[in-house]
């Protein structure tokens, strides 16, 4: 690590800090007022347990890929020759997240909304699925978890990644057959904050990925 | 949407009241039941590993009279007694415990914001008790490496409970780890979303900065742990070398390769440290309560309390490697982990003067819970005193692995959140059982205690520097002197009679909960939320029919020109009385 970083670290918290100190000067003893709500987060509750979410997962792979870009530089490391299909899966998820995000943004036209869901439901299916292939390519190719830290590590994000779609997958799937039930009214504010819930842990999960494919391949 | 009365909510978030016993008290959503729920379970667990210890507190005290215990078990029953008082007790009783019940009480909410998945985490902490139990019963017993679980050790052969005990151990802590996260999100969530009208972030009790900025601790804190827990585990299950190096084990060579343990260390301190700090954060917070209501004065300095709370939790984070000065590093990182470590003295020790200067002129009421909080100012103050010598590389390395390392941090980290603990559960007792416990067994208690936790642990500051180290089964006559041996002694009589005393807890709390005079809603005259419900213990849903509204911070205690000796939060304020902080002094 270079100093230049470290020092651009312990600005950016010192920064921080002084924002935060910003926004915690009132001085509670002197004010007796009933104040207005407070403005210091504007999400919705579930958005907001969401982006917690988010943020532990972030510290999960976060972790994972320090302790990869550290094993990596042991001498028994042995580089992986990354099956093509994976370029293939990372377009499908590209393209699942877009589909979400034009669902997210198509508002007045429920059965369209309806159909693009499925479209991204179906994408994210065929992206396990093309995951699931590249395992079977490395097992062909004799490529197992224990043989080399890589592989175990390639197999471990790809699991953990493949966990985190599944689980969103749930709550899409939920979200699809209370869509159907309702007779596509997907106009309703629950619903609406589903699909935009699901598309912004869709789009979280895109980048996750992308990261981990970029570490995947460069190493 | 920070607050929400209850005709604004929409119709699937309405409560309820839960009818049959099942959904009331098994299967509840309700934060009370569930807080209950949790620190019930944490508290039996902290039991089992209080009786363990005092076993093997036997074999070392006197090692030639009882043979209760030999070395396999003894290795063994020292790791389980860590993890489970660190992990399953205090984590569990402080944040699933604690946290659920205060949280939305004391911001005036009528419940979490995710009541399903507030039942989910007690239901998944369940469980990682239940697989952490059941590892006792598995063929070679639980793991015998020591609570930190390095590799290679934990997985080679030779150690204790290589076979199964490991396994359960490390699935437990995966499946606490989820638990954990699931109630976090709901502690974070609840604390900016649910407050009631007018709690601003700065009217929050102390108690709830401690348990948020824990919360987030811990919710970036244990991925570290759960990211060691599964690599060792797929290096002993399945023979990955993530940690595992290659080496002779019982004379052959193993069938890994090139694994770093080291790696391990750095993950399990990155989770480890600000572990230290999730358990003594919601300790801080509660102490600082009690010492208010207790001094019959508002807190000193709250905004520095707050600030201090926020700068220990981001400080915890560059301090890991402090546990690992002995595992070899580069001496700049010695240096540079050894001045992090002591620059997070200053919000401590801030914190601690803040605490004797509330004291200071107080009307102090020597009440049980007030005991125990000044009780803490002691063992916390003597065990983060020795911590100054730990964090310095030169003095750690002649220190480490010796008892004065036990005695520091079992006074700072074990003795201290504890007493704390106890405070909180006399402090709260009346609201949650409606019933007032017996003053008396109460006071026995706390000086039983006391002084049985300091004859335990200030000798170990004396034998440690004598260097006696942890870890041993036994000791030769040959490299301990004699004064160590009568000391060893002294400190088992000592938790022997320390663990017994708790029972004057247990008797108090069930004989009063039968017998107790009724409590009434308020019986501290304390100004915080949790005691203006209208129900006492409250009721599903906290508040009736309106939620409160808040007009003042949680510390208007002794206001000049009132006549009450304090004003809870809910009252509005009145023309031409002098805000609090100013003593008499007009601020016109």
């Amino acid at each position: 690590m270079n100093t230049t970083l470290l020092f651009s670290l312990l600005l950016a918290a010192i920064l921080f800090w002084i924002f935060l100190v910003s926004k915690l000067r009132e001085k509670p003893w002197l004010d007796k007022s009933v104040a207005a709500p407070d403005k210091f987060v504007t999400y919705s509750s579930k958005q907001l347990g969401l982006w917690v979410f988010m943020a532990v997962a972030t510290s999960l792979f976060l972790l994972f890929m320090i302790i990869y870009a550290e094993r990596s530089t042991f001498p028994d490391w042995v580089r992986v020759s990354d099956p093509d299909i994976l370029w293939v899966n990372t377009a499908v998820l590209i393209l699942s997240s877009v589909v979400l995000q034009k669902a997210h943004t198509t508002q007045g036209n429920p059965a369209l909304q309806t159909k693009l869901l499925w479209i991204g439901f179906g994408l994210t299916t065929l992206f396990l699925i093309g995951q699931f292939y590249a395992w079977r390519l490395l097992n062909g190719a004799g490529i197992y978890l224990s043989s080399n830290p890589a592989n175990a590590f390639f197999y471990l994000f790809t699991l953990l990644h493949a966990l985190h779609l599944i689980g969103g997958m749930f709550v899409l799937g939920k979200a699809l057959v209370k869509a159907k039930s309702k007779d596509k009214l997907v106009q309703d504010a629950g619903m609406a904050l589903s699909i935009k819930l699901c598309t912004t842990y869709w789009h979280f999960l895109l980048i996750l990925w992308l990261a981990l494919f970029y570490f995947l391949i460069t190493t | 949407m920070a607050y929400v009365s209850i005709a604004d909510r929409d119709h699937d978030q309405e409560h309820h009241d839960p009818q049959s016993f099942i959904t009331k008290y098994i299967w509840s959503q309700d934060h009370k039941v569930i807080a209950i729920q949790y620190g019930g379970t944490a508290i039996f667990t902290g039991l089992v590993a209080m009786v363990l210890s005092s076993i093997f507190r036997l074999q070392l005290g006197f090692p030639d009279v009882f043979h209760f215990v030999d070395p396999t078990e003894y290795y063994q029953l020292v790791t389980m007694h860590g993890m489970i008082m660190i992990v399953y007790m205090l984590t569990a009783l402080l944040l699933g415990g604690f946290g659920n019940y205060l949280v939305p009480l004391q911001l005036g909410a009528r419940d979490m914001v995710f009541p399903f998945l507030n039942m989910l985490s007690y239901w998944f902490f369940l469980l990682s008790v239940i697989i952490l139990m059941a590892s006792f019963f598995v063929e070679g017993g639980p793991t015998g490496a020591g609570w930190t679980l390095y590799p290679p050790q934990s997985i080679s052969e030779g150690t204790p409970g290589v076979n199964g005990g490991i396994t359960l151990m490390l699935l437990s802590l995966a499946v606490f780890i989820v638990a954990f996260t699931m109630g976090g999100l709901n502690y974070v969530t609840t604390i900016l979303q649910a407050r009631c009208k007018g709690m601003t972030l700065m009217r929050m009790p102390l108690s709830i900065w401690g348990i948020f900025v824990a919360t987030i601790l811990g919710l970036l804190a244990f991925p570290a742990l759960l990211v060691a827990a599964i690599m060792t585990l797929l290096d002993q299950l399945i023979g990955t070398s993530f940690f595992m190096p290659e080496m002779l084990s019982m004379g052959e060579a193993n069938e890994y390769n090139g694994g770093s343990p080291i790696l391990f260390q750095h993950l399990f301190w990155f989770f480890g440290h600000p572990e230290v700090y999730i358990v003594a954060l919601p300790a801080f917070g509660i102490v600082s309560d009690v010492l208010a209501v207790h001094a019959r004065k508002n807190i000193f300095g709250y905004r520095m309390m707050v600030w201090a709370i926020v700068a220990i939790g981001g400080l915890s984070f560059v301090v890991w490697a402090h546990h690992m000065y002995v595992s070899g590093m580069n001496p700049y990182f010695g240096f540079f982990f050894a001045t992090t470590t002591l620059i997070i003295a200053v919000p401590t020790a801030l914190k601690v003067y803040n605490w004797v200067l509330t004291l200071w002129k107080g009307n102090i009421k020597l009440t049980v819970p007030m005991l125990f909080a000044i009780g803490f100012i002691f063992t916390f103050t003597h065990g983060g005193l020795t911590g100054l010598f730990l964090g310095n590389v030169t003095v750690d390395l002649p220190l480490s692995d010796t008892y004065f390392v036990i005695g520091h941090f079992h006074l700072v980290m074990g003795v201290s959140p504890i007493l704390v603990i106890f405070a909180a559960l006399y402090h709260w007792y009346p609201k949650m059982t409606g019933k007032m416990f017996n003053e008396r067994l109460g006071q026995l208690h706390f000086w039983c205690t006391l002084i049985g936790t300091y004859v335990v642990y200030l000798p170990m500051h004396y034998i440690g520097i004598l260097g006696v180290p942890r870890r041993y089964f036994a000791y030769g006559s040959d490299f301990i002197p004699e004064s160590a041996y009568t000391l060893n002694e002294i400190i088992t009589i000592a938790a022997i009679f320390t663990a017994v005393s708790q029972l004057l807890f247990f008797i108090n709390v069930f004989w009063s909960m039968k017998y107790g005079k009724p409590s009434g809603g308020n019986p501290w005259d304390a100004t915080s939320l949790e005691w203006q419900t209208p129900d006492t213990p409250a009721k599903h849903g906290n508040w009736g029919h309106d939620l409160p509204v808040v007009h003042r911070w949680p510390y208007d205690y002794n206001v000049p020109g009132e006549s009450a000796d304090f004003v809870p939060q809910t009252v509005p304020p009145r023309d031409g009385v002098v805000a609090g902080r100013n003593h008499g002094v007009s601020t016109d």
